[in-house]
């Protein structure tokens, strides 16, 4: 009854023309509009840059990649825009942005920390934290508060995998990373990632299966399958010979 | 990528070497055609019509293509060889399998 009185009269209301704003909305300082368009400018450059390499023959190709524009200035004026809104919108856009922008991993690094201070309770941060890489303490750090404090079960599966990942193989801190991706494929296996071409679970038991059984140095595990044609068969049928597994496809 | 393969294949014909594919295409009727146009001698696993295939899911591979390479023992030796490095490589593991067979070490 509520709904259908309220709409009754915002139709009931007579056309004003445009509305203006007033001043007090306008504050706080709304940085989302400054931030694209910091992203759409290099955007552009880096697109122009693309075209250029598909035009190119392989002689100038090489020498365009050595040119390849690097998102430092840009990434610099996200951040200065970032510090004056933290915790807006805006915010969280560059801060994603900088996290897959050409440039040095520190940036990236610096931007995962923010993310965890500010925008802990976004469920955007369950593809921004697939991005994380490297073992350093702001990445360790960021993702142990993402994991711990999201409220969001995809966004703590997905923290604890990329912790797992960055850490599994790390001679300080493997036995942890090797603990993370157990938990992710425990307590969060069934969860899709990837656009739903994977889920928590494959990608953390893949990353567990090749770090205690694809090293250099271990006996090679069997696969059991059919050709192409169908055929059943085993690598271990091949044992005695050298094996070149290849995994192809004619793409 | 296949013609270094079918040197390779040629190379090491009637010695103790194989290439074991595993094929992640999505069509098998059009890989099939395509193994006849580029003479692909090797035999490979199907794995399911899919990047996101069983094997290479189980083997957490994220690109393509990806090599191992295994001593007639069956212990991993190198991961990720390519060109030159893999020759060099395949040089010193061939003999030491057909060492083997000699010794019948196996």
């Amino acid at each position: 009854m509520m709904i259908t009185l309220s709409l009754l009269l915002l139709t009931g209301t007579p056309a004003l023309g445009p509305i203006p704003v007033p001043s007090a909305l306008v504050q706080p300082l709304d940085i989302s509009e400054a931030v694209q368009t910091t992203i759409a400018e290099f955007d552009k450059t880096y697109q122009a840059w693309v075209t250029k390499i598909q035009a190119a023959n392989p002689e100038e190709r090489k020498a365009l990649f050595e040119v390849r524009p690097t998102a430092d200035d840009a990434v610099k004026e996200l951040f200065a825009l970032v510090g004056t809104e933290p915790a807006s919108d805006g915010a969280l856009a560059g801060l994603a942005w900088i996290m897959r922008a050409p440039s040095p991993p520190e940036n990236a690094e610096q931007a995962l920390g923010l993310l965890a201070k500010h925008h802990v309770d976004s469920e955007d941060l369950a593809d921004i934290v697939m991005r994380a890489g490297g073992t350093s303490e702001t990445v360790i750090t960021a993702l142990t508060t993402i994991a711990e404090k999201s409220p969001h079960r995809k966004v703590k599966g997905c923290a604890t995998l990329s912790l797992g990942k960055a850490l599994m193989g790390d001679p300080v801190h493997g036995k942890r990373g090797e603990a993370l991706l157990e938990k992710a494929a425990k307590e969060y296996g069934d969860i899709k990632i990837h656009g739903g071409r994977s889920t928590i679970g494959k990608v953390a038991t893949g990353q567990l299966f090749e770090s205690r059984r694809l090293q250099i140095g271990m006996t090679v595990p069997d696969i059991e399958g059919e050709d192409i044609d169908g055929v059943e068969f085993k690598l271990s049928d091949y044992r005695g010979k050298v094996i070149m597994i290849d995994f192809w496809g004619d793409w | 990528m296949y013609p270094h393969e079918r040197s390779l294949v040629s190379e090491y014909a009637s010695r103790p070497f194989a290439i074991i594919g595993i094929n992640s295409d999505k069509d098998r009727d059009t890989i099939k055609e395509r193994i006849v146009e580029e003479s692909i001698t090797w035999r490979s696993f199907w794995n399911g019509g899919s990047t996101s295939g069983p094997i290479s899911t189980a083997w957490n591979v994220r690109g393509w293509p990806t090599l191992y390479l295994i001593d007639h023992e069956g212990v991993i030796r190198h991961k990720g060889l390519r060109g030159e490095a893999l020759e060099e490589a395949l040089k010193e593991l061939v003999p030491q399998a057909e060492a083997a067979l000699k010794t019948g070490d196996r």
